[in-house]
């Protein structure tokens, strides 16, 4: 016996934990996790997609799922109609590109989300209650894979509530107080928030050159557009572009915001606005969100990553991330189906926790 | 390099990896891990400690996660090595407790207070030198210690101790060699060739 086996031996009677007794840090770590699930963008980097893909598949892929897609790659190479992106419907009347369709969409978006009645930023401690619905959530096996989700948090972040088992859980998010002299978009990198996002959206310059640099700015602060460890499989494959970083950080932003009272409208036009400067973006008429609802998808990546807006309002609804097929991790699903959605079926301001 | 087949089970960086985008995905993670972490804690603090810090370091992990080295596989060396940033909080605590135990063969750490004589290993006389053991372990400094016990008690190579505790595996060595040393000559009454060096790696 040396005096290693000793050691190993000194207080060895003392017992490795069961699940009872590892139950209430589970609890907590389960709190703090969701506590951040509905707020913070769940669609995933996917940073090999592109490389992996290539022009060509992406485009085939487009045409099985039935996108109106140009590859990030060739912006304005190809040309199609109406919903037939097929190269042989190139010929017909007026060609017009994918990053047209998406300039006058979002130029739309634009100028209605400014009409929009203008809703005062609500106080810190103003409780929001969310009904989310969501399509891809692990463990999920109803049949149609949806679940829906109900959850209260305040304007700040501060706090967070939900039922479990019947019975209101409140709780003091952990993480949740703001660090005090950063700028709103540290903030919002430090703590997504509604309202970190809203202060960060209402502090971008107006321009859209502008404020994709200032994105750019708060992205670099961030980590940097991958944040995925230099030398990891995936970071082998391929970095993401500049164009779908700014815009997942701009979908970050605006999604957090949609679960306060949304952006201050010309903020928000600033960001519909920018996007439609970033190369490569396109849209998708008559999608279906989670909760049901028609709505259009706007990408960066050839539509596999999609923000939803509403048709008539424009305001932010959802997400939506369709499958690439690949992925570092296990085998996905075939390329093109729908892997996650993610709707807000009511975001309202209440009283208190647990009101409705 | 690691690329995980479609059958082969996530590992710790998968699970990171996958808790980017999916939170939940981090519950896995303690499933996998807060048992042992628990009861390494629990040695050295008493599980009511323990609770709170394996609680603590799974929500500060969680909350670190994005910064996370894909390229380690093995989550242990990351979970010990927040771990250890908590007990090194109650590391006057943890003396106190050790010197207690050498004082009046109660271990504090020990919920009933028992002493564990009957489960030791009676080629030596164990309770004497369970409580010379506490007391050579008090006498630590705590970088020494947190190093003897990742080795001794969590079974971290030096290497992965080296990246728990951001320090040289040329600094893990002195270390440990140092701790050992001691603990040696504490208990140097006890059937010397019994004592022998040991290479642990």
């Amino acid at each position: 016996m040396t005096d290693l086996d000793l050691i190993r031996d000194f207080r060895a009677d003392v017992p490795t934990p069961g699940t009872a007794r590892l139950a209430a840090g589970r609890a907590r770590l389960l709190t703090t996790v969701r506590a951040e699930r509905p707020l913070h963008r769940r669609l995933p980097s996917r940073p090999w997609r592109l490389v992996a893909m290539g022009a060509a598949a992406a485009a085939a892929v487009a045409v099985a799922v039935g996108f109106l897609v140009v590859p990030a790659t060739r912006p304005a190479a190809r040309h199609l109609t109406g919903a037939s992106p097929s190269p042989s419907a190139s010929s017909a009347s007026v060609p017009v590109t994918q990053a047209e369709v998406a300039a006058r969409i979002l130029s739309t978006a634009a100028s209605t989300v400014t009409r929009a009645p203008v809703k005062s930023e609500p106080a810190p401690d103003q409780w929001i209650y969310h009904k989310t619905v969501q399509y891809g959530q692990p463990g999920v096996v109803s049949p149609a894979g949806l679940s829906t989700s109900e959850d209260w948090i305040t304007f700040d972040g501060s706090r967070t509530a939900y039922y479990q088992g019947g019975q209101l859980i409140v709780h003091d998010t952990v993480g949740g107080t703001h660090a005090t002299g950063l700028s709103p978009v540290a903030a919002f990198n430090a703590n997504a928030t509604p309202k970190t996002a809203y202060d960060a959206i209402a502090s971008l310059p107006a321009a859209p050159n502008a404020l994709l640099a200032a994105v750019d700015k708060a992205i670099a602060q961030d980590g940097g557009i991958a944040s995925v460890a230099a030398g990891s499989p995936i970071s082998a494959v391929a970095p993401k572009t500049k164009g779908e970083g700014e815009f997942d950080y701009l979908i970050l932003l605006l999604w957090n915001a949609a679960g306060g009272v949304g952006a201050p409208s010309a903020a928000q036009a600033a960001t519909f606005r920018a996007m439609a400067a970033i190369p490569g973006v396109t849209i998708q008429q008559e999608v279906t969100d989670a909760a049901g609802a028609k709505a259009i998808g706007v990408s960066a990546d050839g539509g596999y990553d999609q923000l939803l807006l509403d048709p008539v309002t424009y305001q932010v609804t959802g997400l939506r991330q369709l499958s690439t097929g690949i992925g570092p991790i296990e085998q996905g699903p075939p390329r093109g189906t729908l892997d996650l959605s993610l709707a807000y079926a009511t975001v309202m301001e209440v009283a208190s926790p647990g009101a409705r | 390099m690691h690329v995980a087949g479609p059958h082969e089970p996530p590992d710790d960086a998968d699970l990171i990896q996958r808790s980017w985008q999916d939170a939940e995905a981090f519950a896995r993670l303690y499933d996998r891990h807060a048992a042992l972490l628990h009861r390494y804690v629990a040695r050295r603090l008493g599980d009511g400690v323990a609770d709170d810090i394996v609680a603590d370091a799974f929500l500060d992990a969680f909350r670190r996660r994005r910064k996370y080295d894909l390229k380690v596989r093995d989550a242990r060396p990351w979970l010990y090595g927040i771990a250890a940033n908590l007990i090194g909080k109650h590391s006057r605590a943890e003396v106190r407790m050790l010197r207690a135990y050498a004082r009046t063969g109660r271990d504090p750490v020990r919920a009933d207070g028992a002493v564990s004589g009957d489960e030791i290993d009676s080629r030596l006389s164990a309770q004497a030198v369970q409580r010379d053991l506490a007391a050579a372990m008090a006498a630590l400094p705590a970088a020494d210690r947190d190093v003897l016990l990742m080795i001794a008690w969590a079974d971290l190579s030096y290497r992965e101790v080296a990246a728990a505790l951001h320090i040289p595996v040329g600094t893990v060595r002195s270390r440990l060699h140092r701790a050992r040393a001691k603990v040696r000559a504490a208990l140097g009454g006890y059937d010397p060739t019994a004592l022998r060096e040991e290479p642990v790696q």
